[in-house]
């Protein structure tokens, strides 16, 4: 003890003591069973091309798993600018878009325009009064309408005994159609 | 020293556990208050600040006639607004002033300069609105020259086009600079007219700038009903120039008119004199109106009366003013006497020019008296003591059953703003004040008020079989695609009198323009049923109202006309004088127009048109005699011994008399002559100045009895025209047509 207080008493912070076995040979391994090759299955025959025989050299093994993540990486870039691209396109085409519609309802404003202007221009109005003076016209009236009655369909007026369309007429009119629509 | 450590710990805990909780005891009280409390107020200043609100304004319908040509429509336009409290100096609002003076016209650059100053501490100042395209591209470009951005902007705005100015001015009214309805069809309907407003809401960056389309929220607008009218621009147009000219004519205060269809109720044609040009509502044009203004010196004064005078100007005087009717209520009247069976079947009275009433006389408009008359005659006359004599035969409570069944107590609720309310003891007796003297006089339709609408809705009553119509005048309402959303439905408020006593009324009313005091509205073939009427003004002394309400053709009316001349100040002011004639002649026109056949008598048909015999080739004396065989007239010009050409032409209808001009050489002569003045002279004076100059006469209108005097002729005098034309010569006359 230090100074006689138990404060500085290491001691009772020492625990039991603990076993830390040395590491001295790899661990023991199971032995691996004996691989046969599938039904149809063949062995690949091991190439060795007598011109092509190159001493052995060092091999790099990058593992498959960083494969992935720079395929996987160089895919989400390329969809990424594709998206990037695409919303670009999108804004140029909305801007076109809206611009267009803005000429459209410009143009449609304008159309009401000339059309109430247009109109005006062929108020009866105007057409009576240009009728009257300029050309002198004068409006017709009641006596001057003939009115046709049409409620009773076409007629077939039979003169004498000879009708009209009688056979002889019928055969002759229809050659002279048929003949007609040949020349 | 180990219950030391334990107190410590504790001590520690209980202080560190006030602390937390003074600490976030604090922060969740302000939560709860900022989250719970105030959260409805945080999130519209989010949205204030997130989101950008645009209001899509949503476009006005359009008002067509019946046949879908526009009368009114809306398109964009843009509003010019400047920033004042921008402006740099003085010369740079002299600037703007100037240059948007020069562009808009109208403010002009003072009005303009005043507008800036009066608002230099704002940061809108409205300049303009409904600007159009020209305009707008102008002041863009003066916007860009002069760097005015941020100074002076243009917004989007509406405008109303009305392509036909002035037509219909009254029925369709306007809008203010609001794009609401102020007036007219345009009041009426004006939540249907508008449509709903859309919006467009976008996110905001936090630099205020809006984030693109993909965080747009769009809400389409739902733009206004279209509304197709019942009235028809081509009836409107006859009706209007009628009026027009009837107004010129007897120098009238105001000439108003109505043309319904009388089995539905639909109005075709309605008009007011003087109207107003729909492009420009607040400008008096009328010049009678601006000579009176002109009068008044004092400004406020003057813009008073110009306020009062343009108000007026709106007025739809078809439905909102009413006046006393007059004679034409006499209708009304026998109407009543006749379902009620009041009258034995060999009624007559002798008139003697006046009658008694309590302690009044009453005279009639013949002094002398008409003689003896049944009640055809009676109507046909008009004859004021007659019908105060039949009046108190049938009675007050009968009197007023007939009165409130026509519909002249109550509005007729035609969908149209401002119709004049009856008001009992105002504008007429209740059952209660209906006295003797009340009773006999409202008889004649004199005391008592109703408006034009009421008027022709009665008449048409008795047109339709006794079927009193509801009158309308939107037929139909539409959606932007065209899809019919609304379509009205002629509507019967009730069986007034039998479809008896109504043909039996309608044969009267026939009578009184063939042979009464209606003949000045005579057609042949168009059987025109009609009643005159000239009314004394009880609210402006010595100031009466000259009508006529007429319906056609007698034996199935298809229209009613009713026209009204308020106040004139010609030679004559009698109903059947001078309202009669146009009724006739509006008419006459319409049942052209709707292709409805005129069915002549046997005497209208002798005195029609003859067809022109073929001459040509013949000999002069061969064609002379075949000529005066047919009743025509020849007149040879030229030397030759055979007719080349003759005028008319064979085959063309010409009055029965008419001349026939015969050409006996290539060339020879003059082949025109100036058209005499025909006017002022009687049928035989007209006929005879018409043949001698060369011409054929068509009389229009009337041609027996007496007084008959030609007021109009188609072809003006002196007008060079072709020999052998035939010029159409109205005529009317003032004897026998008194029915004051």
């Amino acid at each position: 003890m230090y100074r006689g207080s138990e404060a500085y008493d290491f001691s009772l912070f020492e625990g039991p003591a603990v076993r830390v076995p040395a590491r001295t040979a790899a661990p023991a391994r199971k032995p691996e069973p004996a691989r046969r090759p599938a039904a149809g299955q063949q062995r690949r025959p091991v190439r060795k091309a007598a011109a092509d025989a190159r001493p052995d050299a060092e091999v790099v093994v990058v593992p498959s798993s960083l494969k992935k993540a720079i395929v996987f990486t160089l895919a989400f870039f390329a969809l990424w600018i594709g998206v990037l691209l695409l919303q670009a396109q999108n804004e140029t085409v909305t801007n076109q878009i809206s611009e267009v519609q803005s000429q459209i309802d410009i143009a449609a404003g304008e159309k009401v325009r000339l059309t109430a202007e247009l109109n005006s221009m062929f108020s009866n109005e105007k057409i009576d009064e240009y009728a009257t003076k300029k050309l002198g016209m004068v409006k017709a009236d009641s006596s001057q309408i003939i009115y046709i009655d049409l409620t009773e369909g076409d007629e077939i007026l039979f003169s004498g005994d000879r009708t009209v369309g009688d056979a002889e007429d019928k055969g002759e009119s229809k050659l002279k159609e048929l003949f007609a629509y040949l020349f | 020293m180990a219950k030391t450590n334990k107190n410590i710990k504790k001590r520690a805990l209980i202080l560190t556990a006030v602390l937390l909780l003074v600490g976030f005891g604090g922060n969740l009280v302000r939560l709860f208050q900022l989250q719970i409390i105030d959260s409805a107020d945080y999130k519209a200043k989010a949205e204030a600040q997130q989101l950008s609100d645009t209001v899509i304004s949503a476009d006005r319908g359009t008002i067509y006639d019946c046949n879908m040509n526009i009368l009114a429509e809306s398109a964009s336009a843009w509003l010019v607004f400047v920033d004042p409290s921008r402006i740099e100096n003085a010369a740079q609002s002299q600037l703007i002033a100037d240059g948007l003076g020069a562009i808009l016209k109208k403010p002009n650059a003072k009005k303009i300069a005043s507008i800036l100053k009066a608002n230099k501490d704002y940061q809108y100042a409205k300049i303009a609105g409904q600007v159009e395209y020209n305009e707008k591209t102008a002041i863009q470009k003066f916007i860009d020259d002069n760097d005015l951005y941020g100074i002076v902007a243009i917004d989007p705005d509406t405008k109303r086009y009305y392509p036909y100015s002035n037509f219909a001015s009254t029925v369709i009214g306007f809008t203010g600079s609001d794009n609401t309805g102020r007036a007219g069809l345009e009041l009426q309907y004006n939540e249907s007219l508008t449509g709903i407003s859309g919006r467009i809401i976008t996110a905001k960056k936090a630099n205020a700038d809006l984030m693109d389309s993909n965080y747009q929220s769009k809400f389409d607008a739902q733009q206004g009903l279209s509304h197709v009218l019942t009235i028809d621009k081509n009836i409107q147009h006859l009706l209007e120039s009628a009026l027009t000219e009837a107004r010129a004519e007897n120098k009238a205060t105001a000439c108003y008119g109505i043309v319904m269809q009388v089995k539905t109720g639909a109005i075709l044609g309605m008009a007011t004199l003087p109207d107003y040009d729909l492009n420009q509502p607040t400008v008096i044009k009328n010049k009678e109106t601006l000579a009176e203004l002109d009068k008044i010196t004092d400004p406020d004064e003057y813009d008073a009366a110009y306020n009062a005078e343009t108000f007026n100007m709106w007025r739809n005087k078809c439905i909102s003013d009413t006046y006393e009717p007059g004679s034409v209520f006499k209708v009304v009247t026998t109407c009543a006497v006749v379902e009620e069976n009041v009258l034995p079947a060999d009624f007559t009275y002798t008139c003697t020019g006046s009658i008694q009433v309590a302690d009044n006389i009453i005279g009639c408009a013949v002094r002398d008296g008409h003689g003896t008359e049944d009640l055809q005659h009676g109507l046909m006359n008009s004859c004021n003591p007659f019908f105060i004599t039949i009046g108190q035969k049938l009675g007050a409570e009968k009197f007023y059953k007939y009165f409130e069944a026509f519909g002249l107590t109550e509005k007729t609720g035609i969908d149209l703003p401002g119709e004049a309310e009856p008001k009992a003891g105002v504008t007429y007796h209740p059952l209660d004040d209906l006295g003797i003297a009340e009773l006999s006089s409202s008889a004649f339709g004199q005391t008592f008020q109703v408006s034009a609408i009421q008027l022709i809705t009665a008449i048409s009553c008795v047109a339709n079989g006794g079927k009193l119509m509801k009158p309308y005048i939107v037929a139909k309402e539409l959606d932007q695609k065209g899809n019919v959303v609304y379509e009205a439905e002629p509507t019967v408020r009730r069986q007034v009198v039998s479809e008896k006593t109504a043909d039996t009324v309608i044969g009267y009313m026939e009578h009184v323009v063939a042979e009464g005091t209606g003949r000045n509205a005579y057609i042949p073939g168009c059987r025109i049923a009609g009643k005159t009427g000239t009314s004394e003004k009880l609210t402006t002394d010595g100031e009466y109202v000259a009508s006529f309400c007429g319906t056609a053709p007698a034996n199935d009316p298809e229209i009613a006309v009713l026209v009204v001349i308020d106040e004139p100040h010609g030679d004559n002011r009698l109903g059947g004088a001078i309202a009669a004639p146009v009724a006739g002649s509006v008419i006459e026109q319409v049942l052209n127009y709707l292709n409805i056949e005129p069915m002549y008598t046997d005497e209208e048909l002798a005195e029609m048109n003859a067809e022109t015999p073929d001459v040509l080739g013949k000999s002069v004396s061969e064609a002379e005699d075949i000529l005066a065989a047919g009743d025509f007239t020849a007149r040879v010009v030229g030397d030759g011994d055979k007719v080349l050409t003759q005028y008319p032409a064979k085959g063309q209808s010409v009055p029965t008399g008419g001349v026939v001009v015969l050409y006996t050489e290539e060339g020879a002569g003059d082949t025109t002559a100036a058209m005499p003045t025909l006017t002022g002279l009687s049928v035989s004076e007209a006929n005879s100045a018409a043949v001698n100059a060369g011409f054929n006469l068509k009389v229009s209108g009337t041609a027996t009895g007496e007084g008959l005097v030609a007021y109009k002729q188609s072809i003006a005098p002196g007008t060079k025209t072709r020999l052998g034309t035939t010029v159409t010569v109205y005529f009317k006359t003032t004897t026998g047509v008194n029915d004051n």
